[in-house]
Order: C-alpha cells, then structure tokens, then sequence
C-alpha cells in the first residue's frame, strides 16, 4: 500500500524534473507543503492516497479538529535514506468520547496540506473518556511513526 | 545476491492509552509508513 498522497507524489516528481518554465524545476518543494511547523491530524476513519479520514472533533483537551497536534517539534532529517520519526514530542489528547476512535493519521502542512498518511497499529483504537491517546514521540527510531521513502 | 530491508522498525511503542490515573491500559506497535519509489512497480 502506498503511504504518500498522490498529490505530494507529484509534487515531489515535478521538485526534482525539469518541469517547470524554460525547464527549471517544477514546483519549489516548500510552498506546497508550506513554511510553518508541520501537523498530524487524526482521524476516526482510514486515510487513502486520494483522501484523509474523518478527522477527530475537538476532545477534552490536546487535540482540536482543524487544528490537529501541531507542536510536533524537528525531526531528526533522514540521512542516506533513513527513515524520519516523527513526532520529536510527545503527543496527547483526552478523550471526550465514549469512546473515541483513532484510525489513521495525516501528516499535514500549517494549512492542512496532506503529506505521508498511515492507519496507526492495531487500529482501532478505543480511547474511553477520560482516558489519554498519546503518540510517543522521540529522536530518530524511537518516534511513534516511522516515514521512509524507498 | 542479499535481499534485505530497506527499513525495520526497531520493537518500540508507538502510541499509549493512559487512563487518569496515568496506568497504561493500552498500547500498539510504532507506525511504520512507507512509500515506494520503486521503478519497477506498475499500477
């Protein structure tokens, strides 16, 4: 199953060919994905490459829909091809469902703009009220989401 | 000729489910996502 968003597969295809006017590059990888602090959405059904899930409502605390987990912190940058982790910090939210579902995630440009899409292991996951969903965050290979692109 | 992977996911947790008391009720696997550039692949 691919991982990316089709869009972004081109505009990664058209960063690095000659696509653009008089044959530069095509698109300028930053301005489709945007200049501020990356996000996750959440969502309560499965990402595809054509589309995000249903994105969480707003829960007790931690997470507001349309806003996401947007404190994410830098990533250590792949190198020779390594995978990237993401979220560097700890990401939580309580859960004001009953209960609330966590099925996929989107990793989103500042204005929403999808990337790299993926359902969490094991989803469902069930989180009662009251209860917090946390997605560990780390350095390199101990982050709770593993991107790579081979 | 070696045929490896191109990734494996270290054995760490990739998300908890805490409950108020801060007690683990629930955990699962790191998400491991990955998209193929792979040439040879036809759709």
């Amino acid at each position: 199953m691919a991982a990316i968003d089709q869009a972004l597969v081109s505009i990664l295809l058209n960063g690095l060919t000659p696509t653009g006017a008089a044959g530069i590059p095509g698109t300028a990888i930053g301005t489709p994905v945007g200049t501020s602090a990356m996000r996750i959405r959440l969502n309560s059904t499965l990402s595809t490459a054509s589309a995000a899930g249903t994105e969480l409502s707003t829960q007790t605390s931690g997470y507001t829909n349309g806003t996401g987990w947007s404190s994410l912190g830098q990533s250590t940058a792949s190198s020779s091809g390594s995978a990237v982790g993401v979220p560097l910090t700890t990401q939580s939210f309580v859960s004001n469902g009953s209960p609330t579902a966590v099925v996929s995630f989107d990793l989103t440009g500042s204005a929403a703009q999808r990337g790299f899409w993926g359902p969490f292991n094991a989803q469902p996951v069930n989180v009662g009220s009251g209860n917090t969903f946390q997605v560990v965050g780390g350095s390199g290979a101990a982050a709770g989401i593993q991107i790579s692109l081979t | 000729m070696t045929e490896g992977l191109a990734f494996e996911p270290p054995d760490e947790p990739g998300w908890l489910v805490l409950d108020p008391d801060g007690n683990v009720v629930g955990s699962g696997g790191q998400t491991v996502t990955e998209a193929s550039a792979d040439a040879g692949e036809e759709n």
